[in-house]
């Protein structure tokens, strides 16, 4: 089961408001590469995965995600709080606003809905953890690009703890391979 | 900062050693001095935690020291928090 604990993994602060980043760094909250297909990837994978060391890796980092799915939360939050409409229309949020006000919608950066159509989840285990490290280092790739867009230093922090996460995850789903092609060679 | 705040900030971090560890030894169930370090740093983090819950309100619904009124529902929520 999960429980939630009221404090964030990793501090998540911005030094100015800006709507235009809001509506970058929204692509982590729901887009293809982002905190929630991470998430819902993983915890969806470990059900039926077949190596002991897998599932607990699955878990483990499939809840973390979630815990990164708040941070991202937290920046949008921050970033568009009491900015006024006409500010966020000229950010280019005209369109969220009108359909989401500043509430938090899972969507990437071009406004499409989050989809499972983003993630992969099969029981042979070989093609998913193939799945999660390519999700692990298209994650890392976009931090980077979102790092690219904003000189912001407190925002700059969190995404580059996000980005190193990423880095991490990506060894550890690695070893979680390298485990089972050695249960496979035993099982064959 | 507020004293809460810079509690919150020792607890982040003793909280993200015990995951480090706890993800490491998910993929190297057999390394024992790794396993060690987990247990000590979740005794901290669990005292540093206990502390918290005693002086500000629980961070977890299940905790058996909150005070009346019902504070779990109480801002800030750790999105609106400036660090």
């Amino acid at each position: 089961m999960w429980n939630y604990k009221k404090i964030l993994q990793y501090p998540a602060n911005i030094k100015k408001q800006d709507p235009e980043f809001a509506g970058l760094v929204i692509t982590q909250f729901g887009g293809p590469d982002g905190e929630l297909s991470a998430g819902i990837r993983y915890l969806s994978q470990m059900y039926a995965f077949p190596v002991a060391e897998g599932k607990a890796t699955l878990n483990t980092i499939g809840t973390e995600e979630l815990a990164h799915w708040e941070i991202i939360a937290t920046l949008f939050y921050k970033l568009t709080q009491g900015v006024p409409p006409e500010v966020l229309k000229e950010a280019g949020l005209g369109g969220y606003y009108v359909q989401h006000g500043r509430a938090l919608y899972p969507q990437d950066a071009a406004g499409n809905p989050w989809t499972a159509a983003y993630m992969q989840s099969m029981e042979d285990p070989v093609a998913s953890i193939h799945e999660d490290l390519a999700a692990e280092q298209k994650a890392r790739a976009t931090y980077e690009y979102l790092l690219d867009q904003t000189n912001d230093p407190a925002i700059i922090d969190t995404l580059s703890f996000l980005r190193e996460r990423e880095v991490v995850h990506f060894q550890r789903f690695g070893e979680v391979l390298d485990l089972l092609y050695e249960y496979e060679e035993d099982n064959d | 900062m507020a004293a809460h705040i810079k509690e919150l900030m020792k607890i982040m971090e003793i909280q993200f050693a015990v995951l480090e560890t706890s993800l490491y030894l998910n993929t190297h169930p057999f390394d024992e001095k790794v396993l060690e370090k987990h247990n000590k740093l979740a005794r901290s983090l669990r005292r540093l935690q206990t502390d918290y819950n005693k002086q500000f309100c629980p961070l977890t619904i299940g905790c058996s020291n909150f005070d009346y009124p019902w504070c779990w529902i109480d801002e800030p929520w750790p999105w609106q928090i400036n660090y």
